[in-house]
């Protein structure tokens, strides 16, 4: 069966940016985390006491003697790319952690629309990153949803390594959204560097479902990799399950460690907390 | 304990070989994990020890709900042995159709045995209905078909109880009866006494429970009623004397008890005086006939030397001529010329119940030439008067002496309803029906048996014959009113002071209102023989199958698919 965004998420996505714009200002959101792009002057308001001294217009001031700011703004957005690890470690098809993948993508593109940005979506693949689509306008929002919907279901290895096939950040830089459970065996530390090249940043949002929080199989077991197809027999799950759960942990640990290592922005993403949530933590600059 | 499928418990060896085989492909389907990197890592920390066929002895009692399922449908019957059930013989003769309010006799014998039998610790298995014979409703008829349907059952071993509702005669001990029945509770008067001392005797009875009712003795008069001596009855039958009763010679006693019940015709005893005699001069010789008709009334008295005829009424010298016979000028009667007639005899006004039948008449009748204007005229020969009458003053217009009438059945007893015409007239006493008189009493056969009163005409219109079902009271009719009757007891009339009965038309309504179902009930013996009796055990091995299985398998997967998903996004 296809996949098919909840009713209400359209709506729910339209309301975003008002959600990000709330108690942040007018210069808040997205573009204000965001790198790269070039500052230009806008206009001049009047000093009031607070403003940093250094904008200023020490020379408006010494030939006009009135004492005035500059104010100044972003004339061209980074570019934002949204890539989706879409290996079989992602679940079946709608399952919880396919689902929220696929909304925080929705609505990553959605906010980054709503700053001016223009968007890709991307999927990794065997030869890196692959396009499957350009988005510059929020008018294409219902491009975005089909887009979403018919993304293919889960499946094949995680090619997280194949990032580094990325192009390098160019002119008013790029803002790269890695979503993926970074399940790779050893963790993908020498390919994260990539995202934070050039002018360019990088977010890794770290997925993990509810239900791999807590497992349910009988207590003996035999559970198959969906990506390699490789099988274990798990003879006491009872006994096995305190290790596994420190082994998530710790996963969970070394993603965060190596995302603070390369200076990349870091968000666990679970499908239990709504899409919304996931992005104002990210774009806030919290980290979960 | 038995099993109806005992081949199905053979399915219990296989069972848990086959839940250990499909919980066990069960188990080791490779299941996709997202996680199986994690697994792997955690497998590797861990030392396990060696695996055991059963994991846990949890698991064995996940078995049941199979080896439950299995056992019942094997069957299985738990066998008790308990004793026989009761046939249930039911007598179904007319009688048994009688109805009141909660249904006929039958219908209300068997409601009564159904919740009998459980009581008695018996069960009702079957009931056999046998044809009784009809009978009469008064007559007691024993049922023989049934009493030795009743010992052959016995004989062969069977426990018995007979539903009728006439007691048996020959009934063995050993079987059971319940005997339904019709009682209507009934108090009355039966003796009501009063003697020239003043004294007054009551006796009075009763049938089933009538609880306390009062007896009043009161004076009826034309000034109306007036209480003299009334007394609460509580206990029954009683007997009371009251002393100092001594009525006024023209006054009515009445003895009633209150307050009424169902049957008031033995509730009221009326105490008349006697009719005063009646006095008749007659000559010597020459009016033989009314001396024949006249002597026929024990109420009258004879008189000769004085006449030609002097009826009177009471004592000597009260009276004067009041039967004036032909040729006749006086008491504003005057006759004229003989004429024969010829005809059928025809009875009038006051006279008017008097049956004639088909008599024919032929003889020389006066004609009448003065007559007072209120004369009444009271027999016809042919439109002819022959007996008129004007107040108290009756005039013959044929000569007794010469007529035929006078060999005739009726002349006596119309030379006596004028005795009766003149006391009533007299006295407003009501005339009592002669003793003498021939009565005819038929019994209501064929009649319904549910009325409880009948009146049948014997064959004399206006004088009829009252009989209750059971022939306690027999009376005859004097008076009939619209809604009342006034009746005369033969049985129990005292001499000289008759006892007078007024009672009510009982309406069938009012008799189904005052009967009540009586029930006499015994259990029938022990009996020798026992039967063996199945219990079916499916359902207490079913419903804890299926629960179990609820318990085992719909719970868990409950608990593991917890919402955790919280779709619905609260607003920072």
């Amino acid at each position: 069966m296809a996949f098919a965004f909840d009713p209400s998420y359209r709506s729910r996505l339209l309301a975003l940016p008002r959600l990000l714009e709330q108690g942040n200002g007018p210069g808040a959101g997205l573009r204000a985390r965001m790198r790269g792009g070039r500052i230009e002057f806008h206009d001049h308001r009047a000093y009031v006491p607070g403003d940093d001294p250094r904008d200023i217009d020490w020379s408006l001031f010494l030939r006009l003697d009135v004492l005035a700011v500059k104010e100044f703004r972003r004339d061209e957005a980074p570019a934002v790319t949204v890539i989706l690890d879409r290996s079989g470690s992602m679940g079946r098809e709608g399952g919880g952690k396919d689902r929220i993948q696929r909304e925080v993508a929705g609505g990553l593109v959605h906010a980054a629309l709503r700053a001016g940005a223009p968007v890709s979506l991307a999927v990794l693949g065997e030869a890196g990153p692959r396009v499957l689509a350009r988005f510059r306008s929020t008018r294409e929002l219902d491009a975005l949803l089909s887009g979403l919907e018919r993304l293919e279901p889960p499946g094949g290895p995680t090619w997280l390594t194949s990032i580094t096939r990325l192009p390098p950040a160019r002119g008013v830089g790029r803002v790269v959204f890695l979503l993926s459970d970074f399940l790779v065996e050893p963790p993908p530390a020498e390919c994260l560097p990539v995202l934070a090249r050039g002018s360019g940043t990088g977010f890794l949002l770290h997925l993990v479902a509810e239900e791999e929080r807590r497992p349910s199989l009988r207590e003996t077991a035999v559970v198959r990799d969906p990506e390699t197809g490789e099988t274990l027999l798990l003879p006491d799950t009872r006994a096995i399950l305190p290790h596994y759960l420190e082994e998530l942990a710790r996963h969970e640990e070394e993603i965060l460690r190596l995302a603070r290592a390369h200076g990349l922005g870091h968000a666990l993403v679970d499908d239990v907390h709504p899409f919304e949530t996931t992005i104002l933590h990210l774009l806030r600059g919290g980290r979960t | 304990m038995t099993f109806e499928r005992p081949l199905v418990l053979l399915l219990l060896l296989a069972a848990p070989l086959l839940l250990l085989f499909i919980r066990r492909r069960l188990e080791l389907r490779p299941r996709p994990v997202t996680t199986f990197l994690i697994f792997k890592r955690a497998l590797a920390r861990l030392q396990l020890p060696p695996r055991r066929r059963f994991r846990s002895w949890r698991e064995l009692p996940r078995l049941l709900p199979l080896i439950l399922a299995l056992t019942a449908l094997a069957g299985p019957r738990l066998l008790r042995e308990r004793e026989a059930s009761p046939l249930v013989l039911v007598d179904v003769s007319p009688s048994m159709g009688t109805r009141t309010r909660e249904g006929t006799r039958l219908e209300r014998g068997l409601r009564r045995i159904r919740d009998l039998l459980p009581e008695a610790r018996l069960r009702p298995v079957a009931g056999v209905v046998e044809e009784g014979t009809p009978r009469p409703l008064a007559v007691f008829t024993p049922l023989p078909s049934i009493e030795e349907r009743c010992r052959e059952l016995l004989a062969a071993g069977e426990r018995v109880v007979l539903l009728t509702d006439r007691q048996p005669r020959d009934l063995p001990d050993a079987c059971g009866l319940l005997l339904v029945g019709d009682d209507r509770p009934d108090a009355g008067l039966t003796a009501a006494t009063l003697d020239e001392a003043g004294r007054l005797l009551l006796r009075g009875v009763s049938r089933g429970e009538t609880g306390k009712r009062r007896v009043v003795l009161s004076r009826e008069g034309p000034q109306g009623s007036r209480s003299l001596r009334e007394e609460e009855i509580g206990t029954w039958p009683f007997r009371l004397v009251w002393e100092g009763i001594l009525p006024a010679s023209d006054a009515l006693l009445r003895v009633r008890l209150e307050p009424a019940d169902a049957n008031p015709l033995d509730d009221e005893v009326w105490l008349a005086p006697p009719p005063r005699p009646f006095v008749v001069g007659l000559p010597v010789r020459g009016l033989d006939v009314l001396e024949r008709a006249f002597a026929a009334d024990p109420q009258v008295i004879i008189l000769r030397g004085e006449g030609p005829c002097d009826l009177r009424v009471g004592a000597s010298g009260e009276g004067r001529a009041r039967l004036l016979l032909p040729p006749l000028a006086s008491g504003g009667f005057r006759t004229g010329a003989v004429r024969r007639v010829r005809g059928p005899m025809r009875a009038l006004g006051a006279l008017s119940s008097f049956p004639m039948g088909d008599e024919q008449g032929d003889d020389p009748v006066y004609e009448v030439l003065e007559a007072p204007p209120d004369h009444e005229v009271l027999l016809t020969l042919d439109r002819v008067p022959l007996l008129v009458r004007a107040g108290d003053v009756f005039a013959l217009l044929v000569d007794p002496r010469v007529g035929a009438w006078k060999n005739r059945r009726s002349f006596p007893l119309i030379l006596s309803e004028v005795t009766g015409l003149l006391g009533r007239a007299r006295s407003g006493i009501r005339r009592a029906w002669r003793g003498g008189e021939a009565i005819k009493v038929r019994s209501p056969a064929g009649a319904d048996p549910d009325v409880h009163l009948e009146i049948l005409p014997p064959g004399l219109p206006g004088r009829s014959v009252a009989v209750d079902e059971d022939g306690f009271f027999r009376f005859v009719l004097s008076d009939v009113g619209p809604h009342r009757l006034r009746l005369q007891g033969l049985d129990r009339s005292v001499p000289g002071w008759p006892l007078t009965l007024t009672c009510a038309v009982l309406s069938r309504e009012a008799v189904l209102a005052a009967t009540v179902t009586t029930i006499t009930w015994r259990p029938p013996a022990p009996s020798a023989t026992r039967e063996d009796h199945a219990v079916p055990l499916e359902p207490w091995l079913l419903l804890p199958a299926l629960l179990l299985l609820l318990l085992f398998e719909c719970v868990p997967r409950f608990q593991r698919a917890g919402i955790h998903r919280n779709q619905e996004f609260s607003r920072p």
